[in-house]
């Protein structure tokens, strides 16, 4: 079980009491949860795990180190504080050192279900079991229900004191035909066990790999894409990193200008298109404040399409005098209108896709990504779905997707794991121009 | 740690479980960060705990936990089993292992110096030596340089009897140079060809830092005026800092028995190879010879057992070119019929469940000394490419798109000039089919990585991979600068 706050908090208050730097900041975080793993229609693995995390970091004049344990014993805690002040003590000045911020007010989250604590394994057991239903015997089923509590809690020296703990339940899985040559996918994460329909969710993913059997082979080219929810949420982690202004000031993101100055202002998206981050969304909470106890806010990063802020860290804002804005740990992408039906029925020929796969960065200057399309690409005729189409690679920047996105639908939330960056994000379905394929794959 | 052990597997036991198996780990971590003249982080981490994997009725369950003693360690089990019973009526094909006999040994990687020992001011004189280093160089505008360390103490007892202890140790430093084009607004990078190995800090003695900071430098400002590639159908001369990321993807991943039996599904994928492609499938040309192996000096899945007991080995995977064996756990194993597995079961923390992770998977140098410049120099046309860069693959690894760190044009026989924005993409067949000149052993390196990815949920494993230069025919080679109309 995760502590509560007064828990937490007596465990950083040893932390701070014990140590003898200028400056600590102690950060707790941890986890209670559990997993089915399955696949051929079994489950494989299955667990229950229990783990915390307490980061010291200590400071003398600017010298700082750190040091993370697991162990939250008094001895342990007091082992970690003297380890991090070793540290700190034979590291160099830091000429960019800032001390820790002082007390902050934080948003508050609601991002809490107890149901979904507690949830036991019998109950993961029985969704993947709807799961495996919902598939039936349409093909054989592989994918992950976890189920986790999680809390984050900051303490410094200089009286900065947060508590953050949330809930999260997740359900993704993959159909393959029996014969492996159609494959589906569907899957959703949300606070709370009770909106998760596993078994609309197994019949979703059969439904696809039935409908991606026998494709037709297309020549790689530039073709209009409806992209559902989960292939934007693919893209949107790629962002962040770049809408960092130290990076952008320094020459060396896509929005650095000729001669190297940050560009708020400019149009650099399609007017339908907004990206916000904000901890307390109803729909996708996230943790009110980053590693260093500053408080997220709610930030706009483009609005109708124009580059509004970028994410500015402690040390550079007052060297430009910008205003401090942390980097974000949720990327929202607002919803418009517009259904996928719509976007089919609207499209004379484009491609339908479900997901991407093995995104990576190509070119750092234009956020170049290649990657390829996943458990079902289907063609587009006329306003109407005619047939699948064989996976396509594509060499392609979310930056010009978005620049292109010219119908957008209702946004839906997708997990933080370790493949969207850590990210909380909501993605809608958007329909985009020119998305770029350059091979074919006959990967199903 | 025994009586703990003790008291785990005996209350799995009690409890119905007809195998057990704890690992107690102490996982140390240390991480070393610079950039231009300052350091950015200087941390250290420790991580401990247990994790008791159970086998009830043929269903499997896991518990860890952070608080080793006795009453939490008892704890385990009831929880462990709880989930085994939860899950036991969806089983469909109950679990069985390969037979493994009882072993207690004690097993550590061979290294000469101590990472931890050595102190953080050498380390911080070293990363900011390689920025100034880097940054001497006109042109050169940024530089990002790392090391990290990783200790990993594990302790395994198992109801059979086993019991091992082992420390491994895994060491890597690394730096990346940017060059920023005010002018044109255009910026470059070349990163380290340094890659993590299963050594101590001597590794990072022996290593030409100094000498690569001001060369990766030199290149990276040298990218800015290198002509666009021309796309088209080239010949490949890889050097051994980039095709170890290729073997890797095309030959590593596909031949992981779960993802050829579907385990993998969901997330990593499957495989276009098939279990009766044993012994068949002709994978690459003749010359062409992989090994699997967990023994391999100074590489970074090399250990004395897996995590589940099992004795590490080397077996061959590719022998003259087709496909002769698989990466097996014991249950992977048993599922196919074999009496013995191969020991690549590995969980990246004692809180991960142990699963199928990739062995060290080294392409064997030819016997004849061919050296990078005679191959180059039998070469009429072609890229010589070296150092990784981007990466992908599909699901069953087929399709896959390579970048590096630096490319040179080969013409008539030699190097005429660097070329930039060059990737090349290819089929895994088409392309191992395709070798036609393999280097002799002073071209061979070892290259690996800290973190590859696998599993749900995710976990990250070490791995390495040594394999010699080599040539490779009609790979489609395309140019990144025109893959997209974004930028601005």
């Amino acid at each position: 079980m995760i502590p509560a706050r007064e828990e937490a908090k007596r465990l950083l208050d040893l932390a701070l009491r014990a140590t003898r730097a200028d400056g600590c900041t102690v950060l707790l975080s941890g986890h209670d949860g559990g997993h089915v793993r399955f696949a051929r229609g079994e489950p494989t693995t299955a667990g229950v795990t229990l783990g915390f995390r307490l980061t010291v970091r200590c400071s003398f004049g600017s010298r700082s180190g750190v040091f993370t344990t697991s162990q939250l014993g008094p001895d342990s805690i007091e082992s970690a504080v003297r380890s991090a002040e070793a540290l700190g003590r034979f590291a160099p000045e830091d000429p960019e050192f800032l001390p820790p911020p002082g007390p902050q007010t934080y948003l508050p989250v609601e991002g809490w279900s107890s149901s979904t604590a507690e949830c036991d394994p019998a109950r993961r057991a029985g969704l993947v079991r709807a799961f495996l239903e919902g598939v039936g015997g349409r093909g054989v089923a592989a994918g992950l229900c976890d189920t986790a509590a999680h809390f984050s809690a900051i303490a410094s020296s200089s009286g900065l004191f947060g508590w953050h703990r949330g809930t999260n339940a997740s359900l993704a899985g993959t159909a393959r035909t029996e014969d492996g040559a159609g494959s589906g996918w569907a899957g959703a994460v949300a606070t709370t066990l009770e909106p998760l329909d596993a078994r609309a969710l197994g019949s979703i993913a059969a439904e696809k790999a039935a409908a991606s059997r026998s494709p037709q082979s297309l020549p790689p080219g530039r073709y209009t894409v409806v992209l559902e929810p989960a292939a934007v949420a693919d893209l949107l982690p790629f962002l962040p990193p770049v809408l960092d202004a130290r990076r952008t000031d320094e020459g060396r993101t896509p929005f650095s200008r000729q001669g190297g100055a940050g560009a708020p202002g400019d149009r650099v998206m399609a007017a339908g298109v907004t990206l916000r981050s904000d901890p307390a969304a109803a729909s996708a909470p996230s943790i009110p404040f980053d590693a260093e106890g500053s408080a997220y806010g709610k930030t706009v990063w483009v609005e109708a399409g124009v580059l509004k802020d970028l994410w500015t860290s402690r040390y550079w804002a007052r060297k430009t005098g910008a205003a401090h804005l942390p980097a974000p740990a949720s990327f929202l992408m607002g919803g418009g209108p517009d259904s996928i039906e719509s976007m089919v029925q609207k499209t004379s020929r484009g491609l339908l896709v479900t997901r991407f796969w093995y995104i990576r960065l190509v070119d750092p200057q234009t956020l170049l990504l290649t990657g390829l399309t996943r458990d079902g690409l289907f063609l587009i005729e006329k306003g109407r779905i005619t047939g699948s189409v064989r996976n396509f690679r594509f060499n392609e920047s979310p930056l010009a997707v978005l620049a292109k996105a010219d119908m957008i639908g209702r946004a839906r939330r997708f997990g933080a794991g370790s493949d969207r960056g850590g990210l909380v994000i909501e993605a809608p379905p958007v329909r985009s121009h020119e998305f770029n394929f350059t091979s074919t794959s006959e990967a199903v | 740690m025994r009586d703990l052990a003790d008291v785990a597997l005996d209350a799995a036991r009690a409890r119905g479980a007809s195998y057990a198996d704890i690992r107690i780990n102490r996982h140390r971590t240390q991480s070393i960060q610079a950039r231009e003249e300052r350091l950015t982080q200087v941390q250290d981490a420790e991580s401990f705990g247990a994790g008791l994997r159970v086998l009830v009725d043929g269903a499997w369950g896991f518990a860890a936990s952070s608080r080793v003693e006795k009453a939490e360690v008892g704890g385990l089990a009831a929880r462990a089993v709880a989930v085994a019973r939860a899950d036991r009526p969806l089983q469909r094909r109950p679990v069985t292992l390969s037979a493994l006999r009882p072993v207690q040994d004690v097993w550590q990687t061979p290294i000469t110096k101590d990472p931890f020992r050595v102190p953080i001011e050498p380390k911080v004189e070293l990363l900011l030596s390689i920025c100034r280093a880097a940054l001497e160089v006109k042109g050169a505008s940024f530089c990002d340089a790392s090391m990290s360390f990783a200790r990993e103490e594990k302790f395994f007892a198992s109801s059979d009897g086993t019991v091992i202890e082992q420390s491994l140790v895994r060491s890597y430093a690394t730096f990346l140079v940017t060059s920023v084009h005010r002018e044109s607004g255009g910026f470059q990078t070349r990163r380290s060809l340094a890659r993590p190995v299963g050594m101590g800090y001597e590794y990072i003695d022996s290593y030409p830092w100094l000498v690569e900071a001001r060369s990766a430098a030199e290149e990276a400002v040298l990218k800015h005026e290198a002509p666009r590639v021309q796309p088209g159908r080239k010949t490949l001369v890889l050097h051994p800092s980039h095709l170890w990321l290729t073997i890797h993807e095309s030959i590593g991943h596909p031949t992981e028995l779960d993802r050829i039996l579907g385990l993998e599904a969901n997330f990593a994928g499957t495989s276009f190879v098939r279990l009766e492609d044993r012994g068949r499938l002709r994978f690459a040309s003749e010359i062409v010879n992989i090994a699997g192996d967990r023994t391999q000096e100074g590489a970074l899945a090399t250990a004395g057992y897996d995590d589940e007991g099992v004795a590490c080995g080397r077996w061959p995977m590719i022998e003259d070119g087709v496909l002769v064996d698989f990466q097996t756990t014991r249950e992977l194993a048993a599922s196919i019929g074999e009496s013995a597995s191969r020991g690549c079961c590995h969980a990246d923390s004692w809180e991960s469940v142990p699963f199928q992770r990739m062995p060290n998977i080294s392409m064997q140098p030819g016997s004849r000394e061919i050296t990078v410049d005679e191959m180059i120099a039998t070469t009429e046309e072609g890229i010589y490419i070296v150092g990784d860069g981007s990466f992908s693959i599909d699901q069953q690894r087929y399709n896959f798109q390579f970048g590096g760190q630096t490319f040179w044009e080969i013409r008539d026989g030699r190097i005429t000039r660097m070329l930039r924005d060059v990737a090349y993409q290819s089929n895994t067949l088409d392309f191992w089919r395709g070798c036609d000149l393999v280097g002799g052993p002073s071209t061979y390196e070892l290259g690996g990585t800290f973190t590859d990815g696998k599993g749900e949920p995710s976990q990250s494993n070490p791995v390495s991979h040594g394999c010699p230069a080599a040539r490779f025919r009609g790979v489609d080679v395309l140019s990144t600068s025109r893959g997209s109309g974004a930028g601005k």
